[in-house]
């Protein structure tokens, strides 16, 4: 054990001394993540999102909160639809909604105005992965807030009349001190002159900016099992994974024939070591690389696209299946030639076919029925599949045994040849 | 040590050997001396199991299996296409051929320290080995197969494409460790090695071993008549007396230039000095194991 330790150890050390491979493990699936990732989220458009269906849900039900959703209505970028609380938090937790918009119901008594209070007149129900389309909807909401703040004061009727109501109710209110009322009472007229100042002068329009409060109430996005993912990484991170395996096998594959053509394989074979313990060390080598790969692209995944997993054991136990498969299929593709030219052309040729049909390439989702079922003889199919099944497909315990199981036995067959035919060249 | 008896190995319709045998004794340097296709390699191959053999024995340090760990813990191989990782740096590959021997701790770190010296590399053992001269990789490769202090090394045209330099270190270190005890056998196709480096020479060509002996014996008996090319003083010689001088040689006579073939140049000059020829210069082409070859095998080793 402790000479395939050392075998795998320098195959690992072999790798990362050549900044090529590296690239074909690390750098191409992250490329391609990127690449595909942002194709298929629609998130790189660059102007900012367009037809954001938002849900409405106006408790308030006044004249005040109509006038501000028909405001926001008003906004190319949005479009409001009247709806339940409940009816809304499950349609943005399906991702049916980009976000929804509560209006309560102090809004009217509180004249459309947040400040000087910790208890938000507007709410917003969102998913926190899509930070980008709450917080557009945020500065929409303002927007539309001081333009009513704005209107108040540009327009001396309503003032007039809401500081008319304000000396109203201090004039009815029993409780209050004589000298406070009056106090109000000339703050109001002062008030009110000042508007009037205002309407004449133009310069209301600004006085309010940044004293609105908003909160945001954060919406996990929920699928139901079966359903779409909820983002295009979601696609594109099992392919991603399923290319940066396809790099580690690759690069194996070609290292074992690297070591016969450079006379490597010779001075082991001369030395303590039996072949089984080579092929064993590269076994294990290409396994714990596969192994670091994945790890890294699952932290990558998670802290830069923020793709969300269903179920993380299960992502390992399809990651697991996914890497034993492709080690021995490494074993086997070594034996498709005798140069490094020649297995590294054959390997990646099998590779790509593989790929092609098995949705590595292009996802599954969006291919034509008949080549989706021809990839059933990719095992890059069931690597994604077992790998969607963990990540948004919400597979259960038996669901996943079967691409699991259909890829350790491809994986045991490959090896097995592999092996043989090695065993046999070699003597 | 090494024992092989009737060997023979064909690769389809090609026969690589052909019922070879030889003996080394321990403590001997044996080189197998024969052009590129000669077999030299595919001998090696069998006698350190990396190829069956087709029929025939080999025998190394009394075990007739050669895969057999005790035989594989005193065999060391530097073969002719460089075994080293050219990513890796010259320590850690000596680090990682070390530890598959089992050596850990200060042990190995003497041994990686030992070859890198042996190697002429301790300044460059952080480098990776893909920077090095063809010649300084084979010096690695050769001290990669000398870090376990084999007993048997077996050495396949160990100075295949280096410089003079290299060359020169290459055959001290060889002669270190001929000194050292070890049996060693050693392929080649370069006269010059064999004659300096091996006490017995087997003469190889398409898979047979044509003759066995040391080198001295194999010219004595295969390597012909020396050339012997005299620049006289005066243009009057008695060409009849030379020619009852020389007996049964056949000798050439251009102006002043006096050319003849004896087994024993010595004998023969002396035997001219008596006839009181005044000699200008004096040039004398011993035989050596290209004439063997060439008598051998009607071709030139270095044009086979």
């Amino acid at each position: 054990m402790k000479r395939i330790l050392c075998l795998a150890q320098k195959d690992i050390a072999v790798l990362i001394g050549d900044k090529s491979n590296l690239f074909w493990v690390f750098g191409f699936p992250i490329v391609f993540a990127l690449f595909f990732g942002l194709v298929f989220s629609g998130v790189n458009s660059g102007d900012g999102p367009k037809n954001m269906q938002i849900g409405l849900v106006d408790q308030d039900q006044s004249t005040l909160s109509q006038r501000f959703a028909e405001r926001l209505d008003a906004e190319e970028a949005l479009t409001l639809t009247p709806m339940p609380l409940e009816q809304a938090r499950n349609q943005v937790r399906k991702g049916k909604l980009a976000a929804a918009l509560i209006i309560r119901d102090k809004f009217s008594e509180r004249n459309g105005m947040g400040f000087g209070t910790d208890d938000p007149i507007i709410q917003i129900m969102a998913d926190p992965a899509r930070q980008m389309q709450s917080a557009y909807l945020q500065g929409m909401a303002s927007k539309a807030q001081f333009q009513g703040f704005s209107d108040m004061f540009t327009d001396p009727n309503r003032a007039r009349e809401q500081f008319q109501t304000w000396r109203d109710n201090i004039k009815q209110d029993p409780d209050i001190n004589p000298l406070l009322a009056t106090t109000f009472s000339s703050f109001f007229d002062a008030l009110e002159y000042f508007t009037g100042q205002l309407q004449e002068t133009n310069e209301g329009t600004d006085m309010a900016d940044g004293f609105m409060s908003i909160d945001t109430i954060p919406v996990e996005r929920q699928e139901e099992k079966g359903k779409q993912p909820t983002q295009g990484f979601q696609i594109t991170f099992p392919q991603c994974l399923l290319w940066g395996i396809l790099g580690c096998a690759a690069t194996f594959a070609i290292s074992i024939v690297k070591e016969q053509s450079t006379g490597t394989f010779a001075r082991l074979c001369v030395g303590p070591v039996k072949k089984s313990h080579i092929l064993a060390g590269k076994g294990l080598a290409c396994f714990v690389t596969c192994v670091i790969v994945m790890i890294s692209l699952y932290i990558l995944a998670k802290l830069l696209f923020r793709v969300p997993i269903n179920n993380l054991a299960y992502f390992v136990m399809a990651g697991l299946c996914v890497i034993l498969c492709f080690v021995g299929i490494m074993m086997f593709v070594c034996t498709l030639g005798k140069t490094e030219q020649s297995v590294g052309a054959a390997g990646w040729a099998l590779m790509m076919v593989m790929a092609m049909l098995g949705g590595g390439m292009m996802p599954l989702v969006f291919m034509p029925q008949w080549m989706q079922t021809l990839g059933t003889i990719s095992p890059v199919k069931w690597g994604i599949y077992a790998l969607e099944g963990a990540i948004w497909r919400h597979f259960s315990f038996t669901e996943m045994l079967v691409p699991c199981g259909v890829l350790l036995v491809i994986g045991a067959v490959f090896f097995t040849i592999g092996a043989t035919i090695l065993g046999r060249r070699h003597g | 040590m090494i024992a092989v008896n009737g060997l023979t190995k064909h690769f389809s319709e090609v026969t690589a050997l052909d019922g070879i045998d030889f003996e080394i004794p321990k403590g001997q340097t044996f080189g197998l001396l024969g052009p590129n296709g000669a077999g030299k390699t595919t001998a090696i191959s069998i006698l350190c199991g990396l190829v069956g053999a087709d029929s025939g024995t080999v025998s190394l340090a009394g075990q007739t299996d050669p895969t057999r760990p005790e035989v594989r813990q005193v065999l060391g191989l530097a073969p002719q296409s460089l075994a080293l990782y050219e990513e890796l740096s010259a320590q850690k590959n000596l680090s990682f051929f070390a530890k598959l021997y089992g050596f850990s701790g200060r042990t190995l770190s003497k041994r990686v320290d030992y070859c890198l010296e042996v190697a002429q590399l301790t300044e460059r053992r952080k480098h990776r080995v893909s920077t090095f001269s063809g010649g300084m990789k084979r010096r690695l490769n050769l001290a990669c197969a000398l870090l376990h202090e084999p007993k048997i090394l077996l050495l396949d045209e160990p100075t295949v494409g280096v410089d003079p330099q290299s060359r020169n270190l290459i055959f001290d270190t060889i002669e270190d460790i001929k000194r050292a005890g070890a049996t060693i056998l050693y392929t080649t196709h370069y006269m010059e090695e064999a004659q300096r480096l091996c006490d017995r020479v087997a003469i190889m060509d398409h898979g047979v071993l044509l003759d066995v002996d040391s080198v001295n014996a194999l010219i004595e008996r295969h390597g012909g008549l020396s050339h012997v090319t005299l620049e006289l003083k005066d243009a009057a010689i008695d060409q009849q007396a030379i020619q009852a001088t020389l007996g049964d040689h056949s000798f050439t006579l251009e102006g002043q230039q006096l050319g003849f073939q004896t087994k024993d140049p010595l004998k023969a000059l002396t035997q001219l000095q008596g006839l009181g020829l005044g000699i200008r210069s004096l040039k004398i082409d011993q035989a050596n194991l290209e004439d063997v070859f060439l008598n051998l095998t009607g071709r030139r080793l270095r044009d086979a």
